[in-house]
């Protein structure tokens, strides 16, 4: 049992923002970029309400060698992820995995409130490229869609109390 | 590094508060979760920005049964994490806000404007006698537009590490999946 409050963020893992609460009906949205070199690995989490017809999630994976700027690329190492989907998600749903080709984009086709998981290890970055950043692409028309998508940096290098932890966009700069 | 998943499963799992909607449209009744197979969970509210003063405000229960029975309030929220800014962008830092125990948030008056990330912990141990589960209700944030926000449940310290498709009903221990 752990002894103190908030026992597990800064100690086992960190959460940092990709894309904030939005509507996914809206248009495309383009994920915030993260990097590695403070941790071994990152899960990606996606959250989503139930959409209708063909509206269905598509999830991008890029790796970046500059905060900002730089050069960006595709990266194609999503061969595996993990979903939580139903009518109404509460609790009593299983994880179910996915196994597809190697590819920057995450292929699924529920449109059923879902829960959806990969992995990025920094082992998988090429050479010369730090961050990772997910896009989401434009899910339709039909109605709303809400979705949220968060980072969360595993294997931490350094376990900190939480005011102290690295900044994510930019290790060894100032938090803002 | 030999698996993937390294983390699902063995740090933590992920189950759902409130799944993404627009909080302008209603007060949010959150799931349940039972607390049986881990230490503790983090309740992880993840919101967009909307406009002043529609501010988010949570209530902490917990229940005696994952379905029926008997729900309280759970005060025992003395502190809390939060990122905000007005986008986030991985750069912020996380601020502690403290407060005497109670079951909901202090009001934060200038939360409406912002992008956050919070975080609320509860440990099994803080638990009532017989009380089994918690879940977090989520207010009607207002009219001003939309903001939409989600809740989301982090148990950690598993009891029984296992892979993903192997992991416990978090609603009802013991039953399969549904």
């Amino acid at each position: 049992m752990a002894a103190s409050m908030l026992a597990a963020l800064g100690k086992d893992f960190d959460l940092s923002v990709c894309i904030a609460p939005y509507d996914s009906q809206s248009g495309a949205s383009t994920g915030k970029r993260i990097a590695m070199k403070p941790c071994r690995g990152i899960g990606v989490l996606i959250q989503k309400a139930a959409g209708a017809g063909a509206d269905v999630v598509v999830p991008i994976l890029y790796e970046h060698t500059a905060y900002t700027g730089g050069t960006s690329t595709l990266l194609a190492t999503i061969t595996k992820y993990w979903i939580k989907d139903e009518t109404t998600l509460d609790g009593d749903e299983a994880w179910t995995a996915v196994t597809q080709t190697a590819s920057s984009t995450l292929t699924t086709t529920s449109v059923l409130q879902s829960y959806i998981y990969f992995e990025v290890m920094a082992e998988q970055l090429s050479d010369g490229y730090t961050h990772i950043s997910v896009n989401i692409a434009d899910t339709g028309s039909a109605g709303t869609q809400p979705i949220a998508v968060v980072y969360i940096p595993f294997g931490l290098r350094e376990q900190r109390g939480l005011a102290s932890m690295p900044n994510w966009l930019n290790p060894g700069a100032a938090n803002a | 590094m030999a698996s993937n998943p390294s983390g699902l499963g063995r740090v933590c799992d992920f189950g759902t508060g409130i799944a993404p909607v627009d909080t302008q449209t209603g007060a949010m009744t959150g799931k349940r979760i039972s607390m049986q197979n881990c230490g503790g969970l983090m309740i992880v509210l993840y919101k967009a920005a909307g406009a002043h003063p529609d501010d988010y405000v949570v209530a902490l229960y917990e229940h005696t049964a994952y379905t029926g029975g008997t729900s309280t309030l759970l005060a025992c929220i003395t502190r809390y994490w939060q990122k905000k800014e007005a986008t986030l962008d991985n750069d912020e830092a996380w601020t502690e806000v403290t407060q005497t125990a109670a079951s909901a948030n202090t009001a934060d008056t200038s939360s409406a404007e912002a992008q956050m990330i919070i975080v609320f912990d509860v440990q099994a141990s803080q638990l009532s006698d017989g009380y089994t589960h918690i879940s977090m209700d989520y207010a009607d944030t207002g009219s001003g537009g939309t903001q939409p926000g989600c809740i989301l449940y982090v148990p950690y310290d598993l009891k029984v590490q296992r892979k993903p498709a192997n992991l416990t009903s978090l609603l009802n221990p013991g039953t399969a999946n549904a």
